[in-house]
């Protein structure tokens, strides 16, 4: 396996984990449905926290504090190795990118027209 | 001497050009899909507008919770992947585009510190006192030297000339 998604495994197991706990917990204790457990526990721990779905007893509230304080800290980590992969793909991606603007470009200003309003609007024309 | 525009953009222009798509593909994404499966409280879609908003407020997981994902499973169980996603990938496109008004700091810097020194500097030297300069205390110390160059850099003078007895050509004894 590669190295990059060798290195996203475990915190991704962990992260896995931790939300099917969390699920059980909220299902088997509380009596939400699987997919409001679900939705409850992405919701939060990615920090968005629509607040549509109540949290109204005590024991909720109490559990949920631990959850939050954990999980955050756990898929902020994930998150990080996530990241670090994205930035991997788009430095690739962005480098493609810009090799075929740059050529796309190149081509359009070997017309001399074309040539003279590029450099004006690129702002590095100037008198001699 | 005429600089013609040669079409290269750079990779701060590709970063620019990815991350704009990345951020309008994200939104486009989060709108539509909110458009289509969430419904308000008479049975109605929401208007475009509700949706680009929902979906700004979504990614940047700001969250007022004045709309949400709340209405039938399908739209939840869309919700927890478009979230999971969507916050990632937008982070990293607004931190790439916020890094480049940085980058282009440390390329002025950088071409001010070669401008300076020419060709003594090997390219470790250089990339130490380019990247050390981001903490401002240490800019600060390139950039009096740049300007005033008998000023002596006195911490980091062996590191930027080791051969040279004097650090600059004006007061070279």
């Amino acid at each position: 396996m590669r190295p990059l998604l060798r290195s996203l495994l475990i915190p991704c197991m962990r992260c896995t984990r931790y939300i099917s706990i969390g699920v059980l917990t909220y299902t088997q204790a509380f009596d939400w449905t699987f997919v409001d457990a679900l939705y409850f526990i992405i919701v939060t721990l990615t920090t968005v926290g629509y607040g549509d779905l109540p949290i109204e007893s005590d024991s909720e509230k109490l559990v949920t504090i631990f959850f939050v304080f954990i999980g955050v800290g756990l898929i902020g980590a994930a998150l990080g190795f996530v990241l670090h992969m994205i930035a991997c793909w788009l430095g690739c991606l962005s480098r493609r990118v810009g090799n075929a603007v740059s050529l796309l470009v190149s081509l359009w200003t070997k017309q001399t027209l074309w040539s003279k309003c590029l450099t004006v609007a690129s702002g590095k024309w100037g008198p001699t | 001497m005429e600089q013609v525009f040669d079409g290269r953009i750079g990779q701060m222009g590709a970063n620019l050009i990815v991350s704009l798509i990345l951020i309008v593909v994200m939104l486009g994404i989060g709108a539509g899909a909110f458009l289509a499966l969430v419904e308000d409280d008479n049975g109605d879609p929401y208007s475009f507008l509700d949706a680009v908003y929902f979906a700004s407020v979504t990614v940047t997981t700001v969250g007022y919770g004045d709309f949400s994902w709340n209405s039938s499973d399908g739209a939840k169980i869309f919700g927890v992947f478009y979230l999971i996603t969507g916050t990632v990938v937008i982070a990293k496109a607004l931190s790439d585009i916020a890094s480049i008004p940085l980058e282009r700091r440390r390329r002025q810097l950088e071409k001010m510190v070669l401008a300076q020194y020419g060709e003594g500097l090997s390219l470790e030297e250089l990339r130490e006192i380019t990247e050390s300069s981001v903490s401002p205390p240490s800019r600060t110390l390139v950039l009096r030297h740049v300007h005033n160059p008998c000023v002596a850099v006195r911490n980091r003078a062996t590191a930027f000339a080791p051969s040279r007895s004097s650090c600059c050509s004006c007061c070279a004894s």
